[in-house]
C-alpha cells in the first residue's frame, strides 16, 4: 500500500534479484554506474519513493522509445539538476496484497557517451516490448 | 582444419563466460552485444508477488505528474 508520509505519498520500491543482476551488475564493480545504484538501493528498499520524486516516462521518447504507463527517477537522487544526474532508474506500477508499489526495470545511463550503448529508456522499450526501438 | 564461425542473428541470446547478451543492432548497421534483457514486466511482478498496474490505476497514481518528454 502506499504509506502517507508527512507531506505527499511514498510508494515501496521492490528490486528483484534477477533485474538487479541485469541492469546494474551489468557494470564493473568499480565503475560510477555501479556505485552510483548501489548508493541508493538501501535508501530505496528503506524509504521508497515519494510521489513527488519520480516522473512518467515519455508517451513518445525522442530515440523512439514508448515508455507510457512507466516512471522514472534520475541518480543521484538528489535535488541536484538533472544535468548533475547522469543515470537513471526506470520502474513500473504494481500491486500486491499490501497496495501499490514500484518496481525496478531498467537502471543506466540516460545520454551515453557511445553511439551503441542502449540507454536506459532503450532498455525499459525493450523491457516493455520485447524488442528495441530500432529492431 | 577450417576454422568454422559461429553464426549469431539479431535477436539471438548468447552466453559468454557465464553472461548472458543479446545480438542487437549497433545503430549504425552493423551488430552489437548488448547485456541481456531476460524478464518481462509481468515476469518481473511475479517474482516480487505482485501484478502490473492497469492503465485506470497507473493514471490514479502519477497521470498527474508533469514529464519532461527526456524518455
Amino acid at each position: 500500500m502506499a504509506t502517507s508520509g508527512r507531506r505527499e505519498p511514498r510508494f515501496a520500491v521492490r528490486i528483484s534479484a534477477s533485474v538487479w543482476r541485469e541492469e546494474v551488475e551489468r557494470y564493473e564493480a568499480v565503475s560510477e554506474a555501479r556505485l552510483a545504484a548501489e548508493r541508493e538501493r538501501p535508501h530505496l528498499e528503506r524509504d521508497g519513493l515519494a510521489v513527488g520524486q519520480v516522473e512518467p516516462c515519455a508517451e513518445f521518447g525522442p530515440e523512439g522509445t514508448r515508455l507510457k504507463g512507466l516512471v522514472k527517477v534520475y541518480v543521484p537522487i538528489s535535488g541536484a539538476p538533472p544535468s548533475e544526474r547522469p543515470y537513471g532508474l526506470v520502474l513500473d506500477g504494481g500491486r500486491d496484497e499490501h497496495g501499490p508499489y514500484l518496481a525496478l526495470i531498467a537502471f543506466g545511463e540516460r545520454h551515453p557517451e557511445r553511439p551503441a550503448t542502449r540507454s536506459v529508456y532503450e532498455r525499459a522499450h525493450r523491457r516493455l516490448h520485447g524488442r528495441y526501438p530500432d529492431e | 582444419m577450417a576454422v568454422v564461425p559461429k553464426k549469431l542473428s539479431i535477436g539471438d541470446l548468447v552466453e559468454i563466460d557465464g553472461r548472458k547478451y543479446d545480438v542487437v543492432p549497433d545503430k549504425a548497421g552493423g551488430v552489437t552485444l548488448e547485456p541481456a534483457i531476460t524478464k518481462t514486466l509481468d515476469e518481473i511482478h511475479t517474482e516480487l508477488g505482485g501484478r502490473r498496474l492497469t492503465p485506470e490505476e497507473f493514471d490514479e497514481l502519477f497521470g498527474h505528474l508533469p514529464s519532461d518528454g527526456e524518455g
